[in-house]
């Protein structure tokens, strides 16, 4: 840098190329360096992220596998229990228990009908209404009586 | 300077060593990424790819409403890998815990276990020893069992030993409809359908194997972004039957009282509808149980229904009564004389069981004729009784899907001798499947539409729930005549009736329409006297007719006619299915039972003016006959006297 001076005696002025003192520059591998580190920060981010997504996806994975084995699991079992329930509700296997355990079942047959008709009685039922018209007539009378005294 | 000189020399001495090296490096390099690069990478892959293989279901098979009759039952199997099954001590406790747990001998898993190596022979036919790394110690282990024994086969921590779940075909009502159904075995991993539906749609069943290849992470888990190609796999299509499940426990209680009463070599029992042509139940005897391989009888897997033929009897003589009705040769009160029991013709006698002596065309259906039968045949000629029977479907198969089935014995007309046309009509001379007399029948019950027996109704794919109707079909009326339906109705309605062959048929409040038929069986070319085909087949109600029902016993011990032995259990079948399908009775049970009384005592009647004519008719005779001795006595006497005289 040139150094403008002027002479207090003559009053001339001098121009002196003098080695000066450089204004403070950043150091270039300092905006390098930072470059840089910001690349390795995004790579970093980047690949944590990949990393902790992937090992998410693969937790995520192994719970899927063993929700479908799980499913698996019970498909099974509902197969063995379906076949199960179709073995105990077979007419023979019921006929056989019955059978076994002497149980007083039997197939619904047509004089059950009239054993109906039995149980329907006309006259109880004419009996009945008597009576309950006598005990009506009986209530009236009372009142009847009452309401007299 | 000298030392200078030194580091000099092993610097460059360094640099070659690390040149060389960095060399061979770059050469190995050169020969692992680019010379080897295929088969390396094959190599790799092949370690992190894992292909992963799965089987569908077989298909099921369900009744009618979805009850199921064959499906899969989970199971599993053990294995184990010798090579990392540990020390002799280590395999012993473990050969002792298999035996006690699986019910094996000890000594057999033992040597599973520590079989290491075998000895195979290659193509070449050279011999060599290689690692054995799987023995099964037990195959189709039970599903809660297998599930067990892996919980306490981990927490006793025994080593090389794995687990595969299987399914196996199961069959949850054991003898139900066991011929019909059929079953099939394993040979190794493979399904081979051995008899019945199982064998006949064995290519519609069968199920697909589904392929997974995936590359996998170290713990075998599938890596997220690996890649997997999946083939997947698919279940075979379920098969849904006309069958009633309900109505085939009831067919097949009854079969076995007939077996226990009866005690005949075979029995069979089959029910139709007779519009659709659908099977609702079908059983034989003697049968087996699918479950039960062990003691399986070879002989009762056959299926009598479809591969059996035998001389249907007088079940035959409807059919060419029907077809003298519709041609308008008889009518139901034209009368033919039954020849008191004997008929000479052709050369050959024919017989009647009872004698009968001059009978309406109704009378001769109620009594069975066969000499009367036989007459109304020759009324109608060869030829007309040869098409009636074909429409009725004898000599065709019925197109049930079974295999093998029958086409019965029905020979052309031009093959017919002289006695065919009085034979065939009674059912001498012609065979018959059950299924194809069950045909006849429904066509009979229907008004003369032919019908095509179904025995499947739907298939469905279980992956896409599509669902595929076997189609019913409905062809028109083989009667000309259409009064024909009716007569021949109210004929085999007579059967049941007071006076007819199978009273004991008769269901009370439903007019039954049926035919008893008692076949003598033709052995070593002639008709035994003592082996006997029993057989009882009828429809109800007789107008509007909710199901076809065939009976028949093949050599029952003790009573032979079809009526007596079969008769029964064709009414007690009907009675409980007419009351499983809710069918109103065709009139008051009270009115039902005076009319039977009446009829009864109508025909007690007749049969009592009967013997006292008959009774009267033998005194007469012998009256007569001792007169004859009487005369003959005198007319001798005088004789000797002039003789005598003469001397």
């Amino acid at each position: 840098m040139n150094t403008y001076t002027r002479s207090l005696k003559d009053g001339t002025e001098t121009v002196v190329s003098t080695r000066q003192r450089q204004p403070e520059k950043k150091p270039w591998f300092f905006a390098f360096a930072v470059k840089i580190i910001l690349m390795c920060a995004f790579i970093f981010g980047a690949v944590t992220c990949r990393v902790m997504y992937n090992a998410k996806i693969e937790a995520l994975n192994k719970e899927a596998t063993k929700i479908q084995m799980r499913i698996r699991k019970i498909n099974l079992i509902t197969a063995n229990l379906r076949n199960k329930r179709e073995e105990l509700t077979a007419y023979p296997y019921i006929s056989a228990k019955i059978k076994q355990y002497n149980l007083g079942l039997r197939a619904a047959d047509y004089r059950q009908i009239s054993y109906l008709r039995i149980i329907d009685m006309p006259e109880k039922r004419a009996v009945k209404r008597h009576v309950v018209s006598s005990e009506r007539k009986y209530r009236e009378h009372n009142s009847a009586v009452a309401s007299i005294r | 300077m000298t030392q200078l000189s030194y580091i000099g020399i092993r610097m460059k001495a360094a640099w070659i060593v690390f040149l060389l090296v960095f060399a061979y490096l770059a050469y190995h390099l050169y020969t692992v990424q680019i010379l080897r690069h295929e088969e390396l990478y094959a190599k790799a892959k092949s370690r992190y790819t894992t292909v992963k293989t799965s089987q569908g279901h077989r298909g099921e098979i369900f009744d009618y409403s979805g009850n199921l009759l064959v499906g899969n039952v989970p199971c599993g199997s053990i294995f184990v890998d010798p090579t990392e099954t540990g020390s002799e001590e280590q395999c012993r406790k473990m050969a002792k815990f298999f035996a006690s747990e699986l019910s094996l001998e000890e000594n057999d898993v033992y040597r599973n276990l520590t079989t290491r190596t075998i000895t195979i022979s290659g193509k070449d036919g050279t011999r060599k020893t290689v690692q054995k790394r799987y023995a099964v110690i037990k195959n189709t282990i039970d599903f809660e069992e297998f599930e067990r024994l892996k919980l306490k086969i981990r927490k006793a921590g025994f080593k090389g030993v794995y687990f595969r779940n299987s399914s196996k075909r199961s069959y949850p009502k054991n003898e139900l409809l066991a011929n019909i159904l059929g079953f099939t075995n394993l040979d190794r991993d493979k399904v081979v359908a051995v008899i019945g539906l199982e064998k006949f749609y064995d290519r519609n069943m069968t199920s697909g194997k589904g392929r997974t290849k995936f590359e996998r992470s170290r713990d075998g888990m599938p890596l997220a972004f690996g890649n997997i190609s999946r083939e997947e796999a698919h279940d075979g299509l379920n098969l849904y039957l006309t069958i009633r499940e309900p109505l085939q426990a009831i067919l097949e209680e009854e079969l076995d009282k007939l077996m226990e009463v009866n005690k005949p070599s075979a029995a069979y029992a089959i029910m139709a509808d007779p519009y659709t042509g659908d099977i609702l139940a079908v059983a034989q005897r003697p049968t087996f149980n699918p479950n039960d391989r062990e003691n399986m009888n070879p002989q009762a897997w056959r299926n009598r229904i479809a591969e059996d033929i035998f001389e249907p009897g007088s079940i035959m003589k409807p059919i060419a009564v029907a077809g003298a009705l519709d041609l308008g040769v008889v009518s139901p009160e034209t009368r033919f004389d039954c020849e008191r029991g004997r008929w000479f013709y052709g050369g050959k006698i024919l017989r009647d069981s009872h004698p009968m002596g001059v009978l309406t065309v109704s009378e001769i259906i109620q009594h069975s004729s066969n000499i009367g039968t036989a007459k109304i045949a020759l009324m109608m000629g060869e030829r007309h009784l040869d098409a009636t029977l074909r429409a009725f479907g004898y000599g065709k198969k019925t197109g049930v899907p079974l295999k093998p089935e029958t086409a019965g014995i029905f020979r052309p007309l031009k093959r017919w001798d002289k006695l065919s046309i009085t034979r065939f009509p009674i059912g001498q001379g012609i065979a018959a499947s059950p299924l194809q007399i069950v045909r006849s029948y429904c066509m009979l019950a229907n008004g003369g539409h032919p019908v095509n027996l179904r025995l499947v109704d739907r298939i469905e794919d279980p992956e896409t729930g599509k669902v595929e109707k076997i189609p019913v079909t409905r062809l028109p009326s083989v009667y000309r005549n259409k009064d024909t339906h009716h007569e021949i109705i109210e004929m085999m309605k007579s059967v049941t009736e007071p006076g007819g062959t199978a009273t004991i048929a008769a269901v009370r409040g439903y007019h039954v329409a049926g035919k008893t038929g008692t076949a003598q069986k033709f052995i070593n070319g002639e008709y035994s006297h003592k082996k006997f085909t029993a057989s009882f087949i009828g429809f109800v109600p007789a107008e509007k007719p909710r199901f076809v029902l065939l009976v028949t016993a093949d050599e029952p011990h003790g009573a032979y006619y079809g009526g007596a032995v079969s008769g029964p259990y064709f009414r007690s079948i009907a009675e409980r299915t007419l009351k499983f399908m809710r069918t109103p009775p065709d009139m008051n049970l009270a009115v039902y039972d005076a009319k039977f009384k009446a009829a009864k005592e109508k025909v007690m009647e007749e049969k009592r003016r009967l013997w006292a004519q008959e009774a009267k008719e033998r005194a007469e005779r012998a009256r007569r006959s001792s007169l004859r001795k009487q005369q003959k006595n005198t007319t001798s006497s005088g004789k000797r006297a002039r003789t005598y005289a003469q001397r």
